[in-house]
């Protein structure tokens, strides 16, 4: 099998994630069954996008990750008949993810702050460790984890849904319910803050 | 063109999303502006580093654990009952009498070792909330239904709700694998408040602990990508990062030292990292942050 181009590819514009199923059709009628309450057909969904919501909610909280993808298993179980098969079940999941995720922050009193808020504070303590030692014990991307951890919930969902997942805008828009120009905007603002936090690591 | 626009042009630039007169724009400011060319530089190489961020892997035993909750069953008694619901014929009806006699004998041969491991003293086997660990020194652990025994020298489960304490001046070291060790100092006490052992693996998958008092030092030799463990103070709650750190904590503070690697610290209102070489001292007011080779550099973070 060769493979087939279409339209202009970009260097740097088009990247590959392995972490969304691609056969929509088994989806949808995996869906249908979870609404008819058929546990194996769950058992099959769960197997399928465990580790693409389990990235997402690391992401956006690490220490509460695993109790995010439960409960987000968990309300798509219960609401599997709201599924209207208009958009893709990953969407769909996202969307249940997204919202499991924004009501967490907002209910555990425990919202995270504002990069800005504490940037002196962590430059402090990174002025002295060289970049290439950082690098070397892997910690380049523990520093980014922690800087998308103390971005506003948006700004955070955007730049994962986009940056670390591969979502189209239009997906984006679609799943956190914005326009398209939002999440761009977004995306944009989630991207300064984070290299000036990064920036002791990017010489 | 503002530099602030060449910035954003250039982040939507790596998304091909901008018309080729907007990157003839950016490209005549990047020629021109000697200002920026350092920031944009810079969003090239962030931009690189984003795109080698790893995907994560799935913990042991999520899954299992995701139908437990949903579904009220493990994926063994799922796949069973997959089984059973498939149109069977005359072979099922014909077996049934067979199956009610091995019923009968399995639940007879269950009882027997269920009786013959109860009587069994030095019999332990693991379950989801219990831990075999291994004992360096002595110490006292206390059920939740407060039965204490002494422990030293030797393996022994730890479950889910029991509290440590170490005998004596001496600490004790609590070796749950290879790559992870807890030493209770002396005056310390730890409750376990969660855990989770796969079976499968016979990896531990979550260990939560509360650092009630004293001082614990946790080891941790980073073998996957997310920690297991989790220690709560009544300031924050500390995850480490495959590191070395320790905790002393009371009921108005908590002091952090981390000595390799790094812990993440997550507290109300912010989270934070405190890298190896570096501390923090935390209270409910504020968070004093210093570098472990002196306090020249020492500098208070008030909330």
């Amino acid at each position: 099998m060769f493979p087939i181009f279409l339209g202009v590819t970009i260097p740097g514009a088009v990247r590959s994630y392995h972490l969304e199923p691609v056969s929509n059709n088994l989806d949808v009628e995996l869906m249908t069954k979870v609404a008819n309450g058929d546990g194996e057909a769950f058992a099959e969904l769960v197997k399928r996008y465990t580790r693409m919501l389990y990235n997402v909610a690391y992401r956006y909280n690490a220490s509460a990750a695993e109790d995010l993808v439960q409960e987000t298993f968990l309300r798509a179980y219960q609401h599997a008949k709201t599924f209207s098969g208009r958009s893709k079940v990953s969407s769909w999941l996202y969307r249940v993810c997204v919202n499991v995720c924004l009501t967490y922050q907002s209910r555990s009193g425990n919202p995270t702050a504002d990069i800005d808020d504490v940037n002196e504070a962590e430059l402090l303590v990174r002025d002295d460790e060289r970049p290439d030692v950082m690098a070397q014990r892997g910690e380049t991307f523990r520093a980014l984890e922690d800087g998308l951890r103390a971005l506003p919930s948006q700004q955070r969902m955007v730049f994962i849904l986009r940056e670390l997942q591969g979502l189209s805008y239009g997906e984006i828009a679609d799943v956190l319910g914005m326009n398209e120009q939002a999440a761009r905007t977004n995306l944009c603002r989630a991207k300064r803050r984070l290299q000036v936090w990064l920036d002791p690591l990017l010489v | 063109m503002e530099c602030s626009e060449a910035l954003d042009l250039l982040y939507e630039s790596f998304d091909a999303q901008i018309t080729p007169a907007q990157q003839a724009l950016l490209n005549g400011h990047r020629r021109t502006c000697f200002a920026c060319a350092g920031t944009l530089a810079k969003a090239q190489r962030f931009q690189d580093l984003i795109h080698r961020v790893p995907q994560l892997s799935v913990p042991r035993g999520l899954e299992a654990r995701i139908l437990e909750r949903v579904l009220h069953k493990s994926p063994e008694r799922l796949a069973r009952q997959a089984t059973v619901l498939r149109p069977q014929f005359s072979w099922r009806d014909a077996l049934r009498p067979a199956y009610a006699l091995g019923g009968v004998m399995a639940a007879g041969l269950a009882v027997f070792f269920i009786a013959h491991n109860i009587l069994s003293a030095n019999f332990h086997r693991p379950s989801d909330e219990t831990i075999t660990a291994s004992i360096q020194g002595a110490l006292q652990a206390t059920a939740a239904n407060n039965q204490s025994r002494d422990v030293a020298e030797t393996d022994t489960p730890i479950s889910t709700g029991e509290v440590l304490r170490p005998e004596g001046a001496q600490a004790a070291i609590v070796a749950i694998t290879p790559h992870l060790a807890l030493t209770l100092q002396s005056g310390s006490e730890v409750q376990v408040s969660r855990l989770h052992y796969d079976q499968a693996s016979g990896a531990a998958d979550a260990i939560f602990l509360k650092l009630r008092r004293g001082t614990l030092r946790i080891n941790e030799i980073l073998h996957r990508d997310v920690s297991p463990v989790h220690v709560a103070t009544a300031q924050a709650t500390f995850v480490p990062t495959g590191t070395t750190f320790s905790l002393t904590a009371s009921q108005d503070a908590t002091d952090l030292t981390v000595t390799a690697g790094s812990v993440a610290v997550h507290m109300p209102g912010r989270t934070f990292s405190v890298v190896a070489g570096h501390g923090a001292f935390i209270t409910q007011d504020a968070v004093i942050r210093q570098t472990l080779a002196g306090n020249k550099h020492a500098k208070a973070h008030i909330k």
